[in-house]
Formats: structure tokens, sequence, C-alpha cells
């Protein structure tokens, strides 16, 4: 039985196929269209799973969609409605894509896909509470659903126990901590779902000097309930979201281009440590509540690894899982396994441990796309040689593009679409920020270490827990390790993990076991594949223009190496379209 | 050639003009929608304190809310509300 899971038209549309509750293949839209966050329907992702699977879709058993787009309507009309006339303008042009698609979403999956069956459309708190709970490794779990907005929910928790989810208590819009984030984030002069990372990583920079005034907009509770003073925020009605008393309190909206301050970092690193406050209240309240020993946590602000690392330290629960992509485009998946489990009553029979669910590419494959381009190559004689040179590269300050097997599921690459390079040389940063990544220099990078030598370096939970794997946990660097791996060491002296098990990715975990045996120090820097403002690669074509366009030295392509030096020929420069993200 | 490139021109500008003039009358209806529509059910509402949102924050001890159970059925999943 073939169940296939469609979010779209908000942020980030995804599509995720499973046969008999295993994952058959899952991917987001922006891969395949090469637009960052592609909110239109995944039409690409799908064909993509439906070509994986071998099937049409019309051999699809259900087709699953992400939330109630009605409820969801409801509450638009709703906003309408309470601030009248300031939503005017909105309402104008919102309304539109209501009207032609997202209303009509039943009739754009049968049309786009000529299919007859049945399609359901499951809450949106439900899909993300679906998304970790039914993949993760516990019969039982409270589960936390935490993100801007659903149909109304904006915070929801509940527990899960066999294949059944109940959602006991959420917050209602207006009153989120992800639009809370999202607020800041454009008030920082960042791109709202899009940037919210940017602004962690430039909390690390700040001291809170600012928390009182973010403590005058959010109430929390003991209890971990919060609700926020509307009078600061215009998101309800408009499409700038800080609103003139948030603006009066924390200043201006930085303008594009306009130097970060220290007062931008301290804005930014109060808000990540109120965001904090009000995750662990919720989260102790749930345990104490619940009783239970296991958590799962879905929705955007899951993404917030600084907050993650140290959930399990300060919550009391013995156990963490967030599925790789917790955002929206896992709320596919979600919706997929809901039906699987929840409604069709299906037993549990899969632990999401691995992210690899994207298209793929054979040795043929990319032989014929070099041959076809005429690019110079050399192709390695075995796995073993591969990874001797490419350790050999690393250690000697090459930035090496690193394209292998199945792109992963979610927002991070995790050693299948990776650039990777010397954590120890200290220019490192420097040098990936600026030739190659063309970002910001406040950025850090991942340091990805085998799993069970994490503990030599990191201060990390004990065993360390999955979503390490899907670095979504931020753990302290130990202090007489922060000097070997400078490059990935955050100016807190901390980094944000990816711990690696031989089964997930044998060449890759192979390649940085050589790594630790050339230098000493089994890690390696791992960032994603891609420009600044461009979505990770998924073809060999997207990764040889992404190496052609910046400072990568040399990309490995399954067996093949090409080397940049060698096809200057087809060089360009890609600051300019970073620069105009 | 030229005539080719000139026709070329013309009718990419008379797809930015009609762009223009749906935006136009689009923007035109849905403002009497939401003047008439959004605008009317509003005001009356708010006389008879009703509130779409809840904005303010209160005194509550709490701010949670008591999710309902919600229906298992199937087809209960089959409706988009």
């Amino acid at each position: 039985m073939y169940i296939l899971g469609i979010s779209c038209f908000y942020h980030d549309a995804a599509a995720f196929l499973i046969r008999d509750g295993l994952p058959v293949a899952g991917a987001a839209e922006e891969r395949f269209t090469r637009k960052k966050h592609d909110t239109s329907f995944p039409i690409n992702a799908i064909n993509y799973c439906l070509k994986e699977a071998g099937i049409s879709a019309d051999l699809l058993s259900y087709v699953a969609f992400y939330e109630k787009p009605v409820l969801k309507f409801e509450r638009v009309l709703s906003q309408h409605l309470e601030t009248f006339p300031k939503s005017w303008v909105t309402f104008c042009t919102s309304i539109q894509s209501w009207i032609s698609e997202k209303l009509r979403v039943e009739s754009i999956i049968r049309k786009k896909l000529r299919y007859r069956g049945k399609i359901f459309f499951i809450e949106h708190h439900l899909c993300h509470a679906a998304s970790c709970f039914f993949v993760s490794p516990f019969k039982r779990a409270a589960i936390l659903a935490v993100d801007g907005v659903g149909e109304w929910a904006t915070t929801s928790i509940g527990i899960g126990s066999d294949n059944r989810i109940s959602l006991k208590k959420e917050i209602v819009f207006p009153h989120s901590i992800g639009l809370l984030y999202s607020t800041a984030t454009a008030h920082l002069g960042f791109k709202v779902n899009n940037d919210e990372y940017k602004v962690m990583g430039l909390s690390a920079y700040g001291k809170p000097r600012y928390y009182n005034n973010f403590k005058k907009i959010i109430d929390i509770k003991e209890d971990g309930s919060f609700a926020l003073d509307m009078s600061y925020f215009d998101y309800p009605f408009g499409k700038k979201m800080p609103g003139r008393k948030y603006i009066m309190e924390f200043g201006p909206i930085r303008k594009k281009g306009e130097p970060i301050t220290k007062m931008h970092m301290d804005i930014a690193a109060s808000l990540q440590k109120v965001t904090e406050e009000a995750i662990f209240k919720i989260i102790s309240n749930l345990r104490k509540e619940s009783g239970e020993e296991n958590l799962c946590i879905a929705g955007g602000v899951a993404l917030n690894s600084v907050a993650n690392g140290k959930i399990l330290k300060k919550s009391g629960f013995k156990k963490i899982f967030i599925q790789p992509a917790a955002g929206d485009d896992g709320a596919s998946l979600g919706a997929a396994y809901f039906t699987w489990n929840f409604i069709l009553k299906k037993k549990r029979t899969y632990v999401m441990d691995s992210a690899s669910w994207g298209p793929s590419f054979s040795d043929n494959e990319i032989k014929k796309f070099l041959d076809d381009k005429g690019i110079k190559y050399n192709r390695y004689r075995s796995a073993s040689a591969l990874i001797k040179d490419v350790s050999k590269r690393i250690l000697a300050g090459k930035v090496v593009g690193w394209f292998q097997g199945r792109m992963e599921w979610g927002p991070r690459a995790l050693g299948n679409r990776s650039i990777l390079a010397n954590p120890r040389i200290p220019e490192m940063k420097e040098i990936l920020n600026s030739k190659v990544k063309h970002r910001e220099e406040f950025r850090p990078f991942a340091p990805a270490v085998p799993a069970w030598l994490a503990r030599r370096y990191f201060e990390c939970d004990f065993p360390v827990p999955i979503p390490a794997d899907f670095m979504l946990m931020v753990y302290p660097i130990k202090k007489d390790k922060q000097k070997l791996i400078p490059a990935v060491t955050h100016i807190d002296g901390t980094g944000r993990l990816q711990t690696i098990r031989r089964f997930q990715n044998p060449l890759y975990y192979d390649l940085i076991m050589q790594f630790g045996r050339d230098s000493k120090v089994p890690i390696l820097i791992n960032t994603s594949f891609n420009i600044r403002g461009e979505p990770i690669v998924c073809t060999p074509e997207d990764a040889y223009k992404c190496m052609m366009g910046t400072g990568i030295d040399c990309t490995v392509m399954g067996s093949f190496f090409v080397e940049r030096k060698n096809n200057l020929r087809d060089a360009w420069d890609s600051e300019g379209v970073s620069r105009n993200e | 050639m030229a005539g080719k490139n000139v026709a070329k021109r013309a009718y990419g500008g008379f797809l930015w003009l009609s762009g223009k003039l749906r935006d136009m009358i689009n923007f035109i209806i849905l403002s009497a929608v939401y003047f008439l529509g959004i605008g009317l059910t509003s005001v009356f509402a708010k006389l008879f304190g009703k509130r779409f949102l809840n904005v303010k924050k209160g005194r509550a001890r709490s701010y949670w809310v008591k999710k309902p159970a919600y229906n298992e059925k199937k087809e209960d999943f089959l409706n988009q509300f």
C-alpha cells in the first residue's frame, strides 16, 4: 500500500512516499525548482517519489495533505475581521492565492496527479506530531509541536503511544513563539521563514541585555503557557511583522546591507534566552504532567539546535527524538505516517535513523553528465583509494565538494550533498564564508564526528541522541579540544555537531576516520553544498555549477573526481547571485 | 527580423498592460468585498462584543487551551475543516 504525503502553499513544499509503513522517498520541491523554500505544489518532488517507487499516481492508495485548508482560512478571515480596516491591503493581495489554489487543494491534487482515490486532510500540528513520534524509536513519548502557526494552533502538547497520538492542549494564534522569533528575524534585517537560524547563530555573539524588554512582550506562565502583547506586532494584519511599539522598544529595523552591531547581537541573544525559557518551561511541565521519559519535538522551532542541545539537561526527559525535516517539509512525512499508523491503525515498523531519502545518481549517470559536458575528470579505482586521496586533500587545506548517494531529507546536508574541509585550520571558517559560501562572517560551521567519538570532543548527552545525527543539537566543545578544531568552534565555545554512525553512510564515515588517522582529529567541517541563497544541490549538474561558481577546489561525485582548476572554462562568479539574495 | 522584434515587444507590452489591468480590477473588486463583507461584519460583531482573535494578555493562570478530543473516524479526515 502506497501513501503519499504532501505539504505546500505556505513554505517548504515537499512530498514523502511510504510503502506499507516504510519510507520510499522524500524531497522538498526547492531542490528541483532551485527556488529556495519553494511553496508551490510539489509536482517535481511527487514525480520523483513516484519514479523512485516505480509507480504512477493511480497506484497510490491514499494521498494525505498536511493541513485542513478551510480551518486555516477561518483563521485568516478572523484576522481580517479582528483587524479591520488595517488589513485592507493584505486582504487584497493575499486572498487571491486562497481563491486560486489554497482552497482548491483537492482539485489541484486530482488534476495534477490524475488521482481519483481518497485524500485525507490532517490538522497541521497532528502532522508535526506524527512526523516525530511515529518514526521515533519510542513506544510511548510526550510530544511537543511548536512553530509559527498551523490552522489555529501555534504550540501543541500531547502524548504518543503505539500507533495513537493525542494532543491535549494548545496555544492558539496570534500567540506564537515561532512568530515572535520571525518578528525579531525581520527586525534584525533577515528574511522571515528563511534566516531564523542566522539569528540563532548571531545570538552567541551578544549578551541578553534586552531580556527584560522581551519579557514586557511575552508573558510566560510557570506551566509553560505564554501570551504575546499584540500591541507590539503587526503580523495579524500586515506584511511587516514588527509593530511601531516593537520598533520603539528595540530600535529601527536593520536595513539590507547595514552593518550588524553589538545591539543587534544583544537583541538576538535576548530573543534566544526568552525563547529557551518558554520552551524549557513547556517541556518541564510536559514532563511533570505526562510522566513520560521520552520526548518528541517537531515544528519549525524544533530546528533551534541551540535550545535542543540543552533540553535533556534542563527538562528531566531521558531521551529525545527530532526528525531531520522538523519544519513544514517534514509535515508531509507526518501526513503519510498519520494515515498509515493512526487512520489505518497499522503497527509501527520503522525508526528514522537516516535522512537519505532523496534522489541519487549512479556512476553511469554521473559519467554521462561529465562526458556530455566535456568536463575533465578522473575516476577512483576503489573506495579506499577515494577515501585516502580525499582525506589528504582536505588535510592540505583543500575545500572538497562531496556528492554521494541519496540527497538528504530535511534542511541539513549530512554527508551526501556536503562541502567538506579541515576544521584544524584556523582560517578555514573565513575561507569558507568568504570564498565559498559568500555568507556573513558570524555564521559558524558544523563539525562532523563519529558518534562513538563525540564525547571525546563535546560535552554532549550520553548516549548521543539520534537528532545529533541530523545536526539538530548544539553542544559545548570541551575546553581542551577547542584549540584543536578552531574552524568549527563558535564564539561561545559550542558546535552544532553532526554525529555519524557507519551504517548510515559508510563512505562518509570511513572518510572521517581516515582523516582522523591522517590528522589525529576525526572531525571534518561539514557544510551544505550550495551557494548562499540557493537550495542545496540535487543533481551532478547543480554540484558542478556550484563548484565552478565558488572557491570549492574539487568535487567527488560517486567515484569521479572533478577539479576546478582543470575546468576553468566553466568558471563563473557566484558572488553576485549570493549578494542579490 | 525587425518586424518580428517589434511584434514581440508589442506582445510583451500587451501582456504587461493586461497584467496591470487584471491586478487593478482584482484590487477594486476585493476592496469592495473587504469593506462591504469583512468591514460590515467586523463593525457589527464588535458592536455586540464579539472578538475574532484573543489579542490581549489576560490575567488567566494559564494560557493553555484544552483541545477537544477529535473524532477518530476515517471519514472525518476526508473533510477540509
